[in-house]
């Protein structure tokens, strides 16, 4: 499903020039769950932007579905995006103005889906995420565990062969971190593609391996 | 369109910034559309007549002394209608009027009297200006005399649901005058709007009224052209050829006739309005760009806040299009509910607005003047909504997630210097109006109007003894006397000859005596008043034109040739204004009358004034009931005199109050979210020693730097402006860069303390909680 070659990541200002991926090699098959570690600073989310269509590479080819990507226009990769990956980030990033039901349904209003299939959709996919009774209730109301699980609910509603998780359990206790790892690695056996950032070891253990990144390169790569 | 509902869900999401938005486009949009509608009123005068593009004003110049004198509306009497008769395959009608001056009192019915505009024109008044005639034949009836013609609304006031037709008013309880006509009420912004129209033979045949061809230069007359493609430089030679039939030319006088389009008049009759048409312009641009740019900049203030959700838009499938779009949307719900504010503040405020601007609301927004808040609201949307839109829509997805703010500041930064500018733009004209008015209204005149009320003589048929007796009687009146004219209105001229019998120039004159001189204040600098009827007493101006010392003159004994007469100058007065400071010193002769009561009375009363004024009109209204006479006070018609600057000064105050308010928001937007940005900044150096006062100047040097040069350029671009305005007067208030140095130097010191306010709390805040916080 992915595959990386060669790329790199360069941010550049007047002054300083700051090498975040450096010939980075790395590939993710179709029903894969892969956790990224390293320490702060060492490029795991400038990785995860990339995969995910938010930002291109300096240099390198990135092939998503075998179609080259790592050149396209933000238009383009808006495009390659929408419906296809689904993103779960550490704060939630949810839209504080819409409610839960609206949060959940966003992704499917930019895919032009009609407004009672959106319905369907959006009320069976609170219920699987048991928030069905939220549904009105705005993000503020909610609990950190309950504000993932509507932000997972939304990073999946397009049914994506791929979800990007950034940190997913960094805001969260023990407990509710557990029930999205549990969430996540449930979506996983139904078939979806989930690459994960994380700091935490017991996370990474839902994982099928676990690729080490340092100072921008993949320094180790091992199965669990 | 989802994009529609997440547009309104944010905008309730932040109700307080909505409205913010809000209010400051309404006040904005409010001020912004009634000075352009005011522009467009201005400049739409007299194209209310029907096919307006065929009618032409009549302009006359004299050749006096071989020279010729400055083009003038008012003609001799016989021009339009020789031109008609002349030109008869060109001219389709002619009209001759006068507005006022013969008939300046009221129409009376019953015992009620009417003092709405009227005037004097002949039969073809109706069909040359295209004006509806609902009921009556104008062609025949306004050439018999003792007819009149009356306006929808005043026959309705004065008859009610009665037929007006048939029904006999009088002038002023004199005259008898019967209905025969009513028309369609002419529109506002029309130069020549009578509620009655009298006709010219009323007056002609009681030998009022000069209407030939041998002077009486005190007539308005047009013609309406068959065809608009007429070449009117031929149409001007035509009409000189019809002049020298009738009035030729001799190497000493002179005079000559040419067209101009009827909708001219306006301007040219207020020069003023063209100057202040001009800055009108500017005023409503400012607010126009201030609105739209302070709407720029609360929304770009909050990019900070709102980047969050942009970001989970474009992870969610938007497109930038998508984002625009959704922005422009928020940007209508925000104008829609600006243009309610700006409804609320017209419908609420429409006697105050009304007065201000001196025009009815309906026809500030007539229909065919609609185009005017459809096409603003549109600018505003392009200026106040594309930019952030595409601000908004232009942030990369990737970095939605981080603090974009910083790299926006330079748009912040120029769109506040845009308000300041304008800020001190506004301002500094405001303060440099106040000033002026303030100037013009207490200048020493040269006459002192303290308690003087002028009115009418009672109507002739009273005897002077027993209208004296009345005034005698009267214990509140200090002194009174009597003159032909006031300074305030205006004076008629004459020709001043030569000793060889050549022309001079021209002179304003009067009639009046010692009493009258004491009354008005004015001052005698040498010599001493008229007393007999042929001596004058003259102005240094007059002294000035004849090239005369004023040291020396009255030592040799000068006369002067004036009226077919020499007249003996006895005194030289101290230069007065005549009809304001609007026009140059004018030469003046003031002539002997040996009659204490001649023209118009001055009165000189004791206090309190407001109550005597009243108790002599209650008085006069008793001892002369035949007629209307009415005393007003002297010092008013001198303020009146200055009602369209007062006007002018009014727009720019509510100017400048929208604006002050807009930046105030704009400004509060601009440094709550700058305090927001460096909150860790701040923070760490409290830490590293920075005490608050140190806090303080850090961000008011911050905002100084773009607050010196904008309010230097908005000053600089007040000065040009209140330059053009203030060339409307022949005085000026001194010196006026001490007023633009105070306002700069006010706005800059309210700027400050702005900030520093709004700062206060942060600078003073624990740093450890803005550092755990970040």
């Amino acid at each position: 499903m992915i595959q990386i070659e060669k790329l790199d990541k360069v941010f550049r200002t007047d002054e300083v020039e700051t090498v975040a991926l450096n010939n980075v090699n790395f590939n993710v098959d179709k029903g894969e769950f892969v956790a990224v570690m390293g320490p702060s600073g060492c490029g795991k989310s400038t990785l995860l932007n990339i995969l995910g269509l938010l930002d291109n590479p300096s240099s390198g080819s990135y092939r998503l579905n075998d179609t080259e990507v790592a050149s396209l226009k933000e238009k383009e990769r808006t495009r390659l995006r929408k419906g296809k990956i689904g993103f779960v980030f550490q704060s939630f990033n949810l839209i504080d103005e819409l409610n839960v039901y609206e949060n959940v349904e966003l992704p499917l209003t930019y895919l032009g889906v009609p407004a009672s299939e959106r319905k369907r959709r959006v009320n069976d996919m609170l219920k699987r995420m048991n928030i069905g009774h939220r549904a009105k209730h705005f993000p503020q109301q909610l609990s950190g565990g309950q504000q993932q699980r509507v932000a997972i609910a939304r990073a999946v509603i397009t049914e994506p062969g791929l979800i990007l998780a950034d940190e997913p359990t960094g805001n969260l206790d023990s407990k509710n971190g557990a029930e999205v790892m549990e969430l996540l690695t449930e979506l996983n056996r139904q078939g979806t593609t989930i690459v994960m950032v994380t700091h935490s070891k017991h996370d990474a253990g839902y994982a099928h391996r676990v690729v080490h990144l340092f100072d921008g390169s993949i320094v180790a790569n091992i199965p669990n | 369109m989802k994009q529609l509902h997440y547009a309104w869900k944010t905008l309730m999401h932040n109700k307080g910034m909505a409205l913010t938005k809000i209010i400051s486009l309404g006040l904005g949009l409010t001020m912004c559309i009634l000075l352009f509608a005011r522009i467009d009123f201005e400049n739409s005068y007299d194209t209310c007549f029907k096919e307006h593009q065929n009618i032409y004003q009549l302009w006359m110049q004299w050749k006096l002394g071989g020279e010729l004198n400055d083009p003038q509306m008012m003609c001799v009497g016989s021009l339009a209608g020789a031109v008609m008769e002349g030109l008869p395959d060109i001219v389709e009608s002619a009209v001759t009027l006068q507005p006022g001056g013969m008939i300046g009192k009221p129409l009376k019915y019953g015992e009620s009297y009417y003092d709405e505009p009227k005037i004097l024109a002949d039969s073809l008044f109706f069909s040359t200006l295209g004006i509806e005639v609902l009921s009556g034949k104008p062609v025949e009836d306004l050439a018999q005399p003792g007819t009149v013609f009356l306006s929808e609304s005043l026959a309705k006031k004065i008859f009610g649901e009665n037929d007006p037709l048939g029904q006999q008013i009088t002038y002023n309880g004199t005259w008898f005058l019967h209905v025969r006509g009513i028309y369609r009420d002419i529109p506002d912004n029309a130069s020549i709007r009578p509620q009655a129209v009298i006709s010219l033979p009323t007056v002609l045949l009681r030998g009022i009224g000069n209407h030939s061809w041998d002077g009486g230069d005190s007539w308005y007359e047009y013609i309406r052209l068959k065809d608009k493609d007429v070449d009117i430089d031929l149409l001007n030679k035509n009409i000189n050829k019809i002049i020298q039939q009738h009035a030729p030319d001799t190497d000493d006088v002179g005079l000559y006739a040419f067209v101009r389009p009827i909708t001219d008049a306006h301007a040219e009759m207020n020069e003023d309005v063209r100057r202040i048409n001009t800055i009108m312009w500017v005023l409503a641009i400012t607010l126009l760009f201030i609105a739209s740019l302070n709407y720029s900049l609360i929304s770009i203030s909050s990019l900070n806040r709102r980047a969050k959700a942009i970001g989970v838009h474009k992870c969610s499938g938007a497109g930038s299009g998508s984002i625009f779009t959704m922005f422009l949307l928020e940007t209508l719900f925000i104008l829609i509910g600006a243009a309610a504010v700006m409804a609320l503040l017209i419908l609420n405020f429409s006697d105050f607005i009304e007065y201000s601007l001196s025009t009815p609301i309906s026809s500030l927004f007539a229909a065919g003047r609609l185009w005017i808040p459809v096409a603003v609201i549109s600018g505003v949307l392009i200026l106040g909504g594309i930019l952030p839109g595409h601000i908004f829509a232009s942030v990369p997805v990737s970095q939605v997630f981080r603090r974009v703010t910083e790299r926006k500041r330079s748009w912040k930064r120029a769109l506040l210097f845009i308000e300041f500018s304008g800020v001190a733009f506004i301002c500094s004209l405001l303060c440099v109006m106040f000033a002026q008015y303030r100037y013009v209204v207490s200048k020493d005149k040269g006459y002192d109007l303290t308690r003087l009320a002028t009115g009418p003589l009672p109507s002739v048929y009273d005897s002077s003894d027993a209208v004296l007796a009345v005034y005698r009687g009267l214990p509140y009146v200090e002194k009174f006397s009597s003159s032909i004219y006031t300074p305030l209105t205006g004076y008629s001229g004459e020709i001043v000859y030569k000793e060889d019998h050549g022309t001079n120039f021209s002179t304003r004159y009067d009639y009046g005596n010692k009493e009258y001189l004491d009354i008005m204040g004015m001052t005698i600098l040498q010599g001493r008043a008229p007393e007999k009827t042929d001596e004058v007493i003259a102005n240094q101006t007059f002294i000035r034109y004849m090239g005369w010392d004023e040291k020396t003159v009255l030592t040799e004994n000068p006369t002067i040739i004036a009226y077919d007469q020499r007249v003996r100058i006895t005194g030289i007065l101290k230069d007065f204004t005549i009809n304001g400071f609007f026009s140059e010193q004018q030469p003046f002769i003031m002539y002997y009358h040996p009659y204490p009561l001649k023209g118009q009375m001055v009165m000189k009363l004791k206090e309190p004034f407001e109550e005597n004024l009243n108790r002599l009109n209650e008085d006069m209204a008793e001892a002369f009931p035949a007629g209307h006479i009415e005393f007003k006070s002297m010092e008013r018609m001198n303020e009146e005199l200055y009602k369209d600057v007062k006007v002018f000064r009014d727009m720019t105050l509510l100017a400048a109050i929208a604006v002050i308010m807009i930046t105030v928001m704009g400004l509060v937007g601009f440094v709550k979210d700058e305090i927001n940005r460096r909150s860790k900044e701040i923070a760490i150096r409290k830490v590293n020693g920075a005490e608050t006062a140190d806090i303080l100047r850090l961000m008011s040097g911050d905002i100084l730097k773009v607050a010196l040069p904008a309010v230097a350029i908005g000053t600089a671009i007040a000065a040009w402006a209140g330059d053009i305005w203030l060339n409307i007067f022949t005085v000026r208030v001194d010196n006026l860069w001490i007023y633009y140095t105070l306002t700069a130097m006010t706005i800059l010191i309210i700027i400050l303390a702005s900030v520093a306010l709004l700062s206060w709390q942060t600078a003073r805040e624990n740093p450890s909680k803005s550092l755990k916080s970040e």
